[in-house]
């Protein structure tokens, strides 16, 4: 869809074809994009592996006589979009910046906190839960403390193209219930996600709805009082936690306008889509190893922020402590290597507890040995992956781009090198079963930032 | 400055600000290339890839082949399925063909 918007926007004659069940999400993507009368069809949903030679057949015949209605009548199209265009260009506030008038977002006005609160479902506001109401006083406060021109555009979220200014980043920050000290951390996170190998508009619009996991390391974690100890992914009484990771969730929702059933086509969406953080623990309580950011090659002293665009968030009983190291390893393995993740070699996160981290450090374990050992582990023959369908083969890294695919037994691996499996210490004390997690990237890779408190 | 309370329930009116960012406004236009007929020109065939469509797009290229006997075809299948085409690969389309078509949005 933005190639067809981008190559229409230079007059261009295109054309764009589209699933049908996808035309509403492209129709509004374009409109977001200032192209309303994008050139764009819809046709039935392929079905490669159900439809005959004959209706793939009559299907491609009918769609080039559609384009090229679309494109010898390109003119027609081309005026609506300049009138378009045009009433648009008063919406760019950003140049109509005057005087003294500081903050530039527009004003709403509401008796008291029940009316505030019917207002922000009427303009859709808040993806449910209820929020603080971002008053000037509360908004020029977090923009007091965080040394950014408040007009300083971060940059354009997709699928909206959103203008993020640091002044509309702090507006989300007060409605999420953030303290102003906390801003820096949201920032940070924002820029990471802009970092196209996060591929966020992939990350919003997508069916397979995964959800930004921020993880913060480094001093900041203590400073700014993360739970980083027992239930650190639930409700943990931690305000740093809660109301950082949804002040995230609620900059994609306002910015980036990633919401459900509009530009985003999430079919379940993902439980931690209300906000989604991890602090890990730091190394004077019960993390032996390496934080996450210094493998990332940050020093030890810096704080940062990662955004890793999560998939699946899958808890599992390792038994560190209890079995031997071997039976640990290929359990995780055996986790990571499941068929539903399989399509292509994708970054993966494993999340040990203090407990496990421990036994394989007073074992003479460190990261880079876990890691490889995993990594020698976590293969599958090509005849298993041959079940897999659905997924686009065109994907980086996609599985039958990794192996001779006529030979059943070539072993494929699961991640390509060290990047592609990160490990990190956080949570609280564990049981013998040890549990542990992993999280899986749908498709794009994490992205590390500096905070700078 | 007067304390707003948490929920700002001391003032008589609240006034809050929208959270919801601007668009970026269209860029003006280039002038519309015209086309009168798609016949002989050149055509850039932009494919995303999506795995549903890898048996529809290998026809409708031939189709569009047998139809407007295109001069030149110029593929430009893209390595991300999601990602947008860069400026660069958009620029060298606007530059090498006459026309595209784009697909499939799934």
């Amino acid at each position: 869809m933005r190639d067809t918007v981008n190559l229409f926007k230079q007059g261009f004659p295109v054309v764009g074809l589209v699933h049908a069940p996808f035309e509403k999400l492209a129709r509004l993507q374009a409109a977001q994009l200032g192209v309303p009368d994008a050139p764009i069809f819809a046709y039935p949903q392929d079905l490669p592996d159900k439809d005959s030679a004959e209706v793939v057949e009559a299907r491609a015949r009918e769609a080039v006589e559609r384009a090229a209605r679309f494109l010898l009548g390109n003119e027609r199209v081309r005026q609506i979009a300049n009138a378009e265009s045009a009433a648009n260009d008063h919406r760019n506030v950003l140049c109509s910046i005057d005087g003294e008038c500081g903050l530039i977002s527009s004003v709403y006005e509401a008796a008291d906190v029940e009316a505030f609160t019917t207002l922000v479902f009427e303009q859709g506001w808040t993806d449910g839960f209820p929020v603080l109401p971002p008053t000037e006083q509360r908004v020029r406060a977090m923009l007091d403390a965080c040394e950014r021109d408040p007009y300083e555009i971060v940059g354009l979220i997709p699928p909206g193209d959103g203008i993020a200014t640091i002044e509309k980043i702090a507006i989300n920050a007060v409605m999420a219930g953030c303290l102003p000290e906390h801003l820096p951390v949201i920032i940070a996170g924002i820029e990471a996600m802009l970092d196209p190998v996060f591929e966020l508009n992939r990350v919003q619009c997508t069916t397979g709805g995964p959800a930004p996991l921020a993880i913060i390391s480094g001093p900041v974690v203590k400073a700014l009082g993360f739970n980083y100890g027992p239930g650190v992914f639930s409700g943990n009484g931690a305000r740093a936690n809660a109301a950082i990771g949804r002040a995230i969730k609620l900059t994609l929702w306002n910015i980036g306008l990633g919401r459900p059933g509009q530009l985003s086509q999430a079919t379940f969406g993902h439980p931690a889509g209300y906000g989604y953080l991890l602090a890990e623990r730091p190394p004077d309580d019960e993390n032996p190893w390496e934080e996450l950011h210094v493998s990332s090659g940050f020093s030890s002293t810096d704080s940062a922020i990662t955004m890793f665009p999560a998939g699946s968030h899958l808890q599992i009983a390792t038994g560190i402590g209890a079995k031997a190291f071997d039976d640990n390893l290929q359990v995780i393995a055996d986790s990571i290597c499941h068929l539903g993740h399989f399509y292509a070699a994708t970054q993966k996160l494993v999340v040990l507890n203090p407990q496990a981290a421990r036994t394989f450090h007073q074992a003479g374990w460190t990261k880079q040995m876990f890691r490889d050992a995993l990594l020698t582990r976590c293969k599958r023959r090509a005849r298993d992956l041959k079940h897999i369908g659905g997924v686009s083969t065109t994907l980086a890294n996609h599985w039958t781009t990794l192996v001779d695919t006529s030979d059943d037994e070539a072993l494929v691996p699961a991640m390509l090198d060290e990047h592609h499996l990160q490990v990190m210490v956080a949570g609280g004390w564990a049981s013998p079963s040890s549990p542990c997690l992993i999280i899986f990237s749908m498709h794009g890779e994490m992205v590390t930032r500096k905070i700078n408190v | 400055m007067k304390d707003e309370g948490i929920f700002g329930g001391n003032q008589a009116m609240l006034r809050v600000l929208d959270p919801v960012a601007e668009s970026k406004p269209a860029e003006r236009d280039q002038p519309l290339r015209a086309l009168e007929a798609l016949d002989k020109l050149r055509v850039a065939l932009v494919w995303s890839g999506h795995a549903a469509t890898t048996k529809f797009w290998p026809v409708l290229e031939h189709a569009i082949g047998d139809r407007f006997q295109p001069r030149e075809v110029r593929r430009f299948y893209k390595p991300s399925t999601w990602n947008a085409a860069s400026a660069k690969e958009i620029e060298e389309i606007v530059r090498e063909a006459d026309y595209a078509i784009v697909g499939v949005g799934a």
